[in-house]
């Protein structure tokens, strides 16, 4: 069976630098999150679930200005949670994270109305707080708007 | 500040304690000061009957007249009620009430009125609910142990008649003024203090009803003193004042969604990111050690498994999709909390092997447990709006997320799996998210119920009361 790593890095490689890369990016990340929270330690699993949160509100967003983006796009996790270490799906997840913020900068190079701008912004927003709480040490990372 | 209840009420017993001792240690200074005590009095008096008739509505006390074997505080209470009224008359508003208040009676009866208008802020211009806690009066034994308070502060109040009766006189106040005011009320408080006969523990139970036990009594009246306005505003002065605040809108805010759905899986997820951080971070405050898999201690234990099985609800709704955008004010409350959480019961400090050595913040202590009670009603409630999602075919899940045995004999799940498209969420999945919530609706520190329910493991009874004061939604 595929480690979280290694299906982290064939999704990031086959995701487009589009609005559906970024969804299903974005999807896995919180699936896998969400999936990780549960074997955690609990003062790792509460940080994470603050994160699972964050990017659950950027899967929202994108999904506002996009209603379709669900029914159309993969919906693909990570597969069952990795047995190797906390510290080893913490970086698969990052690295999803990474890969959807670099598509969305991607994104912010085309030419956009001001839905997609904004909505672009907020969920760049919400992907950063949610990388920094994924690797962040637990109870002291920051996360979601008005935390930091 | 948010006055509850009790503080209102207590604040209205020190005033007339007061007013008593003021007028039987000194004279009126003036015939004007004698006048405007009289006033006061009767305002007061009316008061006591105004508020007779919040806890006890005019169709209640009507079905007490009508019964064969009513109870016999509230047929005393009634029958007080309608004797103070003939003396204080039906002119409204009452002439105390024209004025500011000067004296501690009317500071007493200010008290009184406010505390009623705080009870009637939770129900609807028709007696329907407009909070969780509307349903607080329902209890006959609460009812009764608010309408013997009453009668206290009644008894306490007549105590002073005779005394205001000779500092009126002295003053030279028309002796047919003052027995005009103070005719004798022994009549009044003879009533009052049936009313205060009221004992929950010798009470005989209700005639096809179980009996209540005397520490259901006391809850079900400590809940009515902790009773604040609906929608307070949010202290910020003091950070264990807001969080308790900010738990209480979002109760609120919980409760509403029975009878107004936001059509939105994000406002449950949400619940449960508070429903784990609440837990987990009463556990930390508590001296739990959060970075260890095993629970620290046995009696810590149920706290953490509660923020588990928040987890794992967390979990399985994040699966889920529906249309609605979530609920912002829950949202706002969830980020100001776990905020503050991690401020004041931060998880990250090692608590040493025997336990917690430094002081217990006992206000926080108390606004957390306060916050546990809170998420156990909160599970119970969601419990039934997802139910009613479900059922109403609100709740989805992407296609690709179907496992093949889900997908067996369901050709349009299967179909779903294939084209990647939304399904209608399966019947275990529904059935999976009920269950626990089923059993998160029971507070951590109390004995679970055995765990013999109908479909979806949902408590069908308990649930009937719920759905009937949340209104006609389905």
């Amino acid at each position: 069976m595929a480690t979280w790593d290694e299906t982290a890095k064939v999704l990031v490689e086959h995701a487009d630098a589009d609005w559906e890369g970024i969804w299903t990016l974005t999807y896995a990340a919180g699936r896998a999150t969400a999936d990780l929270c549960v074997v955690a330690p609990m003062a790792d699993a509460v940080e994470l679930t603050y994160a699972a949160m964050d990017l659950a509100e950027a899967r929202q967003e994108l999904e506002w200005v996009r209603p379709d983006l669900p029914a159309r796009c993969p919906a693909v996790t990570v597969g069952p949670h990795d047995p190797v270490g906390v510290d080893a799906a913490r970086d698969a997840i990052a690295r999803l994270i990474t890969a959807a913020l670099s598509r969305a900068e991607v994104l912010l190079g085309c030419e956009l109305d001001l839905a997609d701008l904004a909505c672009l912004t907020r969920t760049t927003t919400q992907l950063r707080s949610a990388r920094r709480t994924v690797h962040g040490t637990a109870g002291r990372a920051t996360t979601g708007r008005g935390r930091s | 500040m948010n006055a509850t209840y009790g503080e209102l009420l207590t604040a209205a017993a020190a005033a007339v304690a007061e007013a008593n001792l003021a007028v039987g240690r000194r004279r009126f200074d003036s015939p004007l000061d004698a006048a405007q005590a009289l006033v006061d009095y009767h305002g007061l008096l009316d008061a006591l009957a105004g508020h007779t008739w919040v806890l006890l509505t005019p169709e209640q006390a009507a079905g007490v007249r009508a019964s064969q074997g009513p109870h016999r505080v509230e047929v005393a209470a009634i029958a007080m009620a309608e004797a103070i009224g003939t003396v204080t008359g039906t002119g409204r508003p009452h002439p105390a009430m024209r004025t500011k208040p000067v004296t501690s009676w009317a500071r007493a009866a200010r008290c009184l009125r406010a505390a009623g208008d705080l009870l009637a802020t939770h129900h609807t211009p028709g007696h329907g609910p407009r909070s969780p806690d509307a349903d607080v009066l329902d209890d006959p034994d609460v009812r009764a142990s608010a309408l013997s308070r009453l009668g206290h502060l009644t008894v306490t109040l007549l105590d002073a008649e005779d005394t205001l009766a000779l500092r009126a006189l002295q003053t030279g106040l028309h002796p047919a003024t003052v027995r005009r005011a103070l005719p004798g009320l022994t009549h009044v408080a003879d009533l009052a203090r049936t009313t205060t006969s009221h004992d929950a523990t010798s009470e005989p139970a209700a005639p096809g009803g179980a009996a209540r036990s005397a520490p259901d009594t006391a809850t079900g009246l400590a809940r009515l003193d902790n009773l604040g306005l609906v929608t307070p505003p949010i202290r910020t002065d003091h950070p264990v004042a807001e969080l308790a605040d900010r738990y209480a809108r979002v109760r609120l805010h919980a409760w509403r969604l029975l009878e107004n759905s936001d059509y939105s899986i994000t406002t449950l997820r949400d619940l449960a990111v508070l429903g784990v951080a609440t837990h987990a971070h009463t556990a930390a405050l508590h001296g739990a050690d959060l970075t260890r898999a095993d629970a620290p201690n046995r009696l810590l234990k149920p706290l953490l498994d509660r923020a588990r099985a928040w987890q794992e609800l967390h979990h399985t709704l994040t699966g889920l999709v529906t249309a609605g955008a979530g609920d912002g004010v829950i949202r706002e409350d969830l980020i100001a909390i776990t905020r503050t959480l991690r401020t004041l019961a931060p998880m990250t400090t090692t608590a040493p092997a025997s336990g917690r050595t430094a002081g217990l913040d006992r206000p926080l202590a108390g606004a957390l447990n306060g916050a546990i009670a809170t998420m156990t009603d909160i599970a119970g409630w969601n419990s039934l709006t997802l139910d009613r999602l479900a059922r109403s075919g609100h709740v989805h899940v992407p296609g690709r997320a179907l496992t093949g045995e889900q997908v067996t004999d369901r050709p349009e799940l299967a179909t779903a799996r294939l084209t990647g498209h939304l399904a209608p969420a399966p019947d275990e999945t529904r059935r999976a998210v009920t269950e626990t919530y089923q059993a998160l609706r029971t507070h951590p520190f109390q004995p679970s119920p055995p765990a013999h329910a109908p479909d979806a493991g949902i408590v069908r009874t308990a649930d009937v009361n719920v759905i009937a004061r949340a209104g006609p939604y389905q």
